[in-house]
């Protein structure tokens, strides 16, 4: 066993000789929202996909936040991105934030799924900006849908409304 | 018993004649962010700093919000507080080191988004800025690092991310 005394990168970047500046989005950031909601139906099937919101690609997320109906007794959906309409409207990583989340189990009160699939998005990523975490060489430079999308069949019929909280 | 209307600070002052101007800290705050993650090792001992963030003695906490891997594997000896330090440049020294938080148990299951800015710190702070939580005559117009001081040791290596709200 070891004392140990470790810095994030923020800290490490304002102790080094000479001080490297920390990107604002990390450590002065000014919070945004953006927030969607829209009704689902009981027929809605596998594969659908409900756009709540878009984000940009130079979006540090801080918290995604889910509230649901209980809708129904099969409906299961990852939360991801999506390009825009305008974009070609393709999966980009179709459960970036959270993977198979349950809306059958009881209404959700802002439930934070942030970093629920611990694999795109994991915590350790959580200073990272969305084309960083995705894993591109570079920023895009555009925006994209936040969605939700079935991994199983939606047979109730309810509100779903998605807080996502960002800096940039 | 008696039927009473209490009032907040900011409440009373809007209501008072003449009006008393509320710091706009806390009745339209802009919010702000600082976010950091590190990675701490399977035998960091009892003792051991983890650095995540530095805000200004003037900043009113909002919330901060605890993100970790599972850091224990079944003996839950791992713990930490959640307080302030001052920063490297002002020679680094504890401040009060559970002033957020106190011994939080790391679990044999991860945290998600734990709300810890209260758990030790008195609600009837909320509306306080950090130099007069900690009882100072006045702002001492510095910086503040917030930091992780463990209370017990580690046998499990992984990732803990902190993202700390506030309003100036």
């Amino acid at each position: 066993m070891a004392v140990v005394n470790l810095k994030s990168g923020a800290i490490t970047n304002r102790d080094a000789t000479p001080k490297v500046l920390t990107n604002s989005n990390i450590s002065r950031a000014a919070l945004q929202e953006a927030v969607g909601t829209l009704e689902s139906i009981s027929g809605n099937d596998i594969d659908s996909v409900y756009r709540f919101c878009q984000i940009p690609s130079n979006a540090r997320v801080s918290q995604v936040l889910l509230y649901c109906d209980d809708l129904g007794s099969t409906t299961i959906a990852d939360f991801g991105l999506h390009d825009t309409t305008e974009n070609g409207a393709a999966v980009v990583d179709r459960d970036f934030f959270a993977s198979a989340v349950s809306l059958k189990d009881g209404a959700l009160n802002g439930v934070d799924i942030t970093h629920e699939s611990g694999v795109a998005f994991e915590i350790a990523k959580c200073e990272m900006m969305v084309w960083q975490a995705l894993g591109l060489a570079a920023d895009p430079n555009k925006m994209y849908d936040v969605t939700a999308m079935l991994t199983a069949a939606n047979n109730g019929t309810g509100t779903i409304s998605l807080k996502v909280l960002f800096a940039q | 018993m008696a039927v009473v209307n209490l009032k907040a600070g900011a409440i009373t002052n809007r209501d008072a004649t003449p009006k008393v101007l509320t710091n706009s800290n806390i009745s339209r705050a802009d919010l702000q962010e600082a976010v950091a993650t590190i990675e701490c090792a399977a035998d960091d001992a009892t003792g051991s700093t983890y650095r995540m963030v530095s805000i200004p003695s003037n900043a009113v906490i909002n919330e901060i919000l605890l993100y970790t891997d599972i850091l224990d594997s079944g003996a839950a000896t791992m713990a930490f507080d959640i307080g302030l330090y001052h920063t490297t440049a002002d020679g680094g020294a504890v401040v009060d080191a559970d002033l957020f938080a106190s011994a939080v148990l790391m679990l044999t299951s991860a945290i998600n988004g734990t709300k810890v800015a209260h758990e030790a710190n008195d609600i009837a702070n909320a509306e306080k800025m950090l130099w007069q939580i900690l009882a100072l005559d006045a702002d001492p117009n510095c910086m503040y690092d917030i930091v992780l001081t463990t209370t017990g040791d580690n046998d499990t290596a992984g990732t803990i991310s902190l993202k700390v709200r506030y309003k100036q």
